[in-house]
């Protein structure tokens, strides 16, 4: 998994379900850049990202005496933050707001942002966020868990509450469009 | 393992998801298939693709927003929103829990104090009552209680006020026999002559002081609910209807019911009647009024005083003395000097002042 959460000691863990608050503050630091990250990729504009990130903490806030500890508490998170994704996209409001903007904000990626990134680079860059953004939601958000975060196929079942050959086959189909759409990168 | 079998497999391998035996069938395959194995090059360059794409970085700030909307709420915020929200259900809930509790305090004001002035009224009852003389007969005595309280539930209205006057008027009714200008027949069929006769001195001497009190106490009824019943009763009933009267004719003899029917005392005797002395005694003197000028210089000289007096019929009365208790002796020896004097209750135990009631009689 992506740069690794803090230690999730029994001690921690135990603070966190006392109401702690530097603990809850500690969590949100370490893992507000990954939770954001997910939201990102899967709402495709910074401010429904950021939305979405803020909310799945506070959820977690108010849900914590009830984490028992069998998940690691960053897989808890994401599969907290992946459901809010889901349900805000298939909500009709929002696919309503996106056939009016009729066409998905491509999200930069922050090489550009970096002064040693080139322009090739860049260019790949955005058409894979672009490729990310086109596939279906149920497609996008394993490839976001897998590929993008590390989780391992179990902890994605376990955090969308799916069958582990669902997950597989879910993450080959997704992995083949991108292939597609990335064709002309790869040779 | 056909073409198409084995790139369903491309992901799960490069994941290293694939169980041994699967992968070695495909590891097979593609060491056999050039176009397979370059369709998982491809595959494992986009993957890289995906896998070098930056970390994105929750904007500057995101901790503190976060902190700031989860800081914890103090507790009566916490618990205001608890009952109130959601407003739309609790509010309306709460509203009608309200009016069922003011609902039931109104019940409850309504209906505890007429309960509570109920007991009131019930409690003097036993107390105003004389206890029996030892020769008097007890069933009559308890047929001339019972009769009169049997009416009053049904005679009581709401109003405490209203059910005092009730009650006298039913107690008056009582009193009716005694002062009726024809006794009725009943009465006089009932009175047992034996009763009196057998009566010794000193239990005829109880037997009166006991009936004392409770003609101060029926005749306190009789003055304030008297009228009253006369209104509501015909005046036939005393003589057709004579049920009261021979309540209490039996208990006492004829004479001694008409002394002290004819006796009108006050409504502070009344209320003093309700209380038993601590003595009693009865004074008995050939020359009522040196005895009570000797009684006046012995009362002066001791410290006594008088608390009330009340004319007890055939020249006889009755007077209640305030005596301390250390001058009880001397006022005793004073009373035999002055007639003959015999005690009639002597309490065990004395209180500092003693109410001491006389029977000054011939």
């Amino acid at each position: 998994m992506r740069g690794e959460g803090p230690s999730e000691s029994e001690t921690f863990l135990a603070s966190l379900r006392a109401g702690d608050p530097q603990a809850f503050e500690d969590m949100v630091k370490t893992h507000q850049h990954r939770i954001y990250g997910v939201a990102l990729r899967m709402m495709g504009s910074r401010a429904e990202a950021e939305e979405v990130a803020q909310e799945t903490f506070l959820r977690a806030h108010g849900a914590l005496g009830e984490f028992r500890g069998d998940a690691r508490l960053s897989t808890w998170l994401y599969a907290i933050a992946s459901r809010l994704c889901l349900n805000r996209l298939a909500s009709g409001e929002h696919r309503m707001a996106r056939r009016r903007a009729d066409a998905l904000e491509v999200v930069p990626g922050r090489s550009e942002d970096q002064p040693g990134g080139d322009l090739e680079r860049s260019e790949r860059e955005a058409a894979l966020q672009r490729a990310i953004a086109e596939l279906p939601e149920d497609r996008r958000v394993v490839v976001v868990l897998r590929d993008l975060e590390g989780l391992a196929y179990d902890e994605i079942a376990a955090a969308l509450g799916l069958e582990l050959g669902t997950v597989r086959s879910r993450l080959h189909r997704a992995r083949l469009e991108l292939k597609d759409k990335l064709e002309r990168y790869l040779t | 393992m056909t073409c198409a079998e084995n790139r369903e497999q491309h992901s799960a391998l490069l994941d290293g998801e694939l169980p041994a035996p699967e992968r070695a069938l495909v590891e097979a395959h593609l060491a056999a298939c050039a176009e397979c194995s370059a369709e998982l090059a491809r595959l494992a360059r986009m993957l890289g693709m995906l896998h070098a794409l930056p970390a994105e970085r929750a904007p500057l700030g995101f901790v503190d927003r976060v902190l700031a909307v989860a800081r914890p709420t103090p507790w009566y915020v916490r618990a205001w929103r608890g009952l109130t929200q959601p407003w739309r259900l609790k509010l309306p809930l709460e509203a009608a829990a309200l009016v069922i509790v003011a609902l039931g305090a109104v019940y409850v004001f309504q209906k505890t104090p007429e309960l509570q002035r109920a007991a009131r009224y019930e409690a003097p009852a036993p107390s105003s009552t004389p206890a029996p003389a030892p020769g008097a007969p007890l069933p009559v005595q308890e047929s001339t209680r019972a009769k009169p309280s049997a009416p009053a539930p049904a005679a009581a209205p709401p109003s405490s006020a209203v059910s005092r006057d009730a009650n006298r008027a039913e107690s008056s009714k009582l009193e009716s026999a005694p002062t009726a200008p024809t006794p009725p027949p009943a009465e006089e069929a009932a009175k047992p002559s034996g009763a009196v006769a057998p009566l010794s001195k000193e239990s005829d001497l109880k037997d009166k002081a006991a009936s004392t009190r409770e003609a101060e106490s029926l005749g306190e009824k009789k003055k304030t609910g008297g009228a009253r019943m006369d209104a509501q009763a015909p005046p036939a009933a005393s003589t057709t209807q004579p049920a009261p009267a021979p309540q209490s004719a039996p208990t006492q003899p004829e004479p001694r019911r008409q002394r002290l029917g004819g006796a009108a005392p006050g409504a502070p005797e009344a209320a003093r009647a309700f209380t038993p002395p601590d003595a009693s005694g009865r004074l008995s003197v050939g020359d009522r009024e040196a005895a009570e000028r000797a009684l006046i210089e012995l009362r002066g000289r001791l410290g006594v005083t008088e608390a009330f007096r009340r004319d007890a019929g055939d020249g006889d009365v009755v007077i209640e003395m305030i005596v301390p208790r250390g001058a009880l002796a001397d006022f005793t020896r004073g009373l035999d000097g002055i007639g003959r004097w015999t005690w009639d209750r002597d309490p065990s135990t004395l209180p500092p002042q003693i109410r001491l009631q006389i029977l000054l009689a011939r």
